[in-house]
């Protein structure tokens, strides 16, 4: 699996079903496919949405539950609830959820252990793709702020030199 | 005379703790949990994946999905069952489940 793409250092837009959403300058997005059931296979209809990817995020997903419903068309009620996370002092819930990440080819399933975390509210803004689902999935990421150019990719099989 | 019809208490369809979490799925974490250690002790296994459904563990793996599809293989749901990485937990991240 290879995903390659860049982030600008200027504020921009992207569509998102039929809302044009800001993306804040050095945001990084990738795009994913939440499903409710982590056994399925990838469901072609799966819709898109935006996430960020936070590197400083130490959980696997974090989104609201009007984005679930709006732009995954996940009612949370239908997710099965894991557990809890304490964020603040406060319960985060912890849904069973698959997870997709849109990659150059074709979607790859992150496996996520502990579920997503859904919020109540309005935090946060976009949906958060942490460094704990990059790291349990043993991904490796590469930033470079030279070209604003970013990469994730699946070890290669072999090393050179040998 | 007065008979009395005793019936068997049936099994608890939820946990009066977790309320919101199927019986199957909380047995499975709480097996993980309780053999997490064991499997820490083996560095063989560090970052590989472990699935339970009950007290059963199914399989351990490099990849959460090959246990995924082994589980749906065994006609397994998602909801009975348990997939985590052999890591150590952040106790925080497991509110109460040490509790039964």
């Amino acid at each position: 699996m290879k995903l390659h793409f860049s982030y600008s250092d200027q504020k921009s837009t992207i569509p998102v079903r039929d809302e044009i959403i800001e993306v804040r300058a050095y945001q990084m997005i990738v795009w994913v496919s939440v499903v409710p059931d982590f056994f399925k296979h990838w469901d072609p209809q799966a819709p898109k949405l935006p996430a960020i990817l936070d590197t400083g995020n130490n959980h696997n997903f974090a989104i609201t539950k009007d984005h679930l419903l709006r732009w995954a068309g996940i009612q949370v009620s239908g997710l099965v609830e894991k557990k809890h996370m304490r964020e603040r002092g406060v319960l985060v819930p912890l849904h069973d959820a698959g997870l997709w990440l849109h990659a150059d080819a074709e979607p790859f399933n992150l496996a996520i252990d502990d579920g997503i975390a859904v919020y109540d509210g309005n935090w946060p803004r976009l949906p958060t793709l942490g460094l704990r689902a990059l790291t349990n999935n043993g991904l490796q990421s590469f930033i470079y702020g030279d070209t604003k150019e970013v990469v994730i990719r699946t070890p290669p099989a072999w090393w050179w030199p040998f | 005379m007065e008979t009395t019809k005793t019936t068997e208490a049936p099994a608890p369809a939820v946990d009066d703790l977790f309320v919101n979490t199927p019986i199957g799925m909380l047995r499975s974490m709480q097996a993980y949990m309780r053999e997490l250690p064991e499997l820490l002790a083996n560095p063989a296994y560090g970052g590989w994946w472990v699935a339970y459904c009950g007290n059963e563990r199914i399989g351990i793996s490099r990849t959460g999905h090959e246990l995924a599809r082994k589980c749906a293989a065994r006609g397994l749901r998602s909801a009975e069952c348990y997939i985590g990485i052999i890591a150590p937990q952040d106790p925080d991240e497991w509110v109460g489940l040490d509790l039964h």
